[in-house]
């Protein structure tokens, strides 16, 4: 093969693009008019990029859509660690609700935390001391800030989840 | 039965003509009604992109399928403000390109797939395409196949503009040449 066809055939890309300057384009279709085989390979370059978009293919099976739904549900599954402080969230719960109705009853609780309620509203008014709580007043006041600091900490465990693992 | 009345509901809930880009967006708040439309809507062109792209019909389901649960996982990281199609196209093409690179390509025949007349003339075409190495077919098959402009596929396949360009150029001569010897 001539030199002068190899050279005209490394650019016929760039030729059909639009791409070479104006005197190397008039140049490669000088030779193409006297050269029947890169005209060949002109006429080649110049389809294959019809050709290409016309290429079949198959049509897609139609399993696909049901797969990838299949797929994508399975992720939409809460992962376990979004469950582990539902736990303690749930075991302190318990031990509040224990210490509410096993030990003194609901009407005991009130009956206190309106005197002492009472009390507090007497020594801000500078009529009475401090009231001394109840060790057990405490012990369920300590289980409820255990309970909300573990449900914050929850809160920003699921605020940090995609929203389509929470629907 | 029951697929096509799932469909009918989806139809009433989306007009046909619901953009991509809305679609995203209710997608990415949760909505898998929106994004099983977005399946349906790309299936047919991924599933053709991964075919050309592997030649292979298993793999290409495998590959497709990848695609559409990567876009799944990754709605979150779509900006809603922008248009959809550049961006699903990057994630498809990467996702293209990062498949054979964990799976190595067994020899395959091309299976007949299509109705044998329907494929005499592209038969050609398609076995050449099928011997392109892949840093040469994946860029043909986004530009002539899916239409992509060079720039998207730049960004998709994280090359230059000139080496987009300069890939294109070199798949197409050796198809050419491959072409013009088998017809000479």
């Amino acid at each position: 093969m001539a030199a002068v066809c190899v050279r005209t055939r490394d650019q016929l890309e760039a030729l059909v693009d639009g791409e070479l300057e104006a005197s190397r384009g008039a140049e490669l279709r000088a030779h193409l008019a006297e050269c029947a085989d890169c005209r060949a390979h002109h006429a080649e370059a110049c389809s294959l990029p019809t050709r290409l978009a016309a290429v079949p293919s198959p049509e897609p099976p139609g399993a696909l859509v049901a797969d990838v739904l299949r797929s994508v549900r399975r992720e939409r599954v809460p992962p376990l660690h979004l469950w582990g402080p539902l736990a303690i969230e749930l075991a302190l719960c318990l031990v509040a609700l224990w210490y509410v109705s096993g030990l003194r009853g609901l009407y005991v609780l009130a009956q206190h935390t309106s005197s002492d309620v009472g009390a507090l509203l007497a020594w801000g008014a500078g009529g009475a001391q401090l009231p001394a709580p109840p060790a057990g007043d405490v012990f369920l006041l300590l289980v409820c800030a255990l309970l909300v600091a573990t449900s914050l900490c929850h809160l920003v465990l699921l605020s940090r989840q995609s929203p389509r693992v929470l629907t | 039965m029951q697929a096509e009345r799932s469909l009918a509901t989806l139809r009433a809930r989306f007009a046909d003509d619901t953009g991509a880009d809305a679609l995203a967006r209710a997608a990415r708040g949760g909505d898998l009604e929106a994004f099983e439309l977005l399946v349906r809507r790309y299936q047919r062109r991924i599933y053709a992109l991964a075919y050309q792209h592997l030649r292979d019909p298993d793999e290409a389901q495998d590959l497709a399928q990848e695609v559409f649960v990567r876009l799944f996982r990754g709605l979150e990281r779509y900006d809603a403000g922008r248009p959809f199609e550049p961006w699903f196209w990057r994630l498809a093409g990467n996702v293209a390109a990062s498949y054979r690179r964990r799976r190595p390509a067994a020899p395959v025949d091309l299976p007949a797939t299509a109705a044998a007349h329907e494929r005499e003339d592209t038969l050609p075409l398609e076995r050449a395409l099928a011997d392109l190495n892949e840093e040469l077919r994946l860029p043909v098959l986004l530009h002539y196949y899916l239409d992509l402009p060079l720039d998207e596929i730049a960004t998709a396949l994280g090359l230059s503009l000139s080496a987009v360009k300069s890939r294109l150029h070199r798949a197409r001569a050796i198809l050419r040449r491959v072409l013009v010897e088998e017809v000479g």
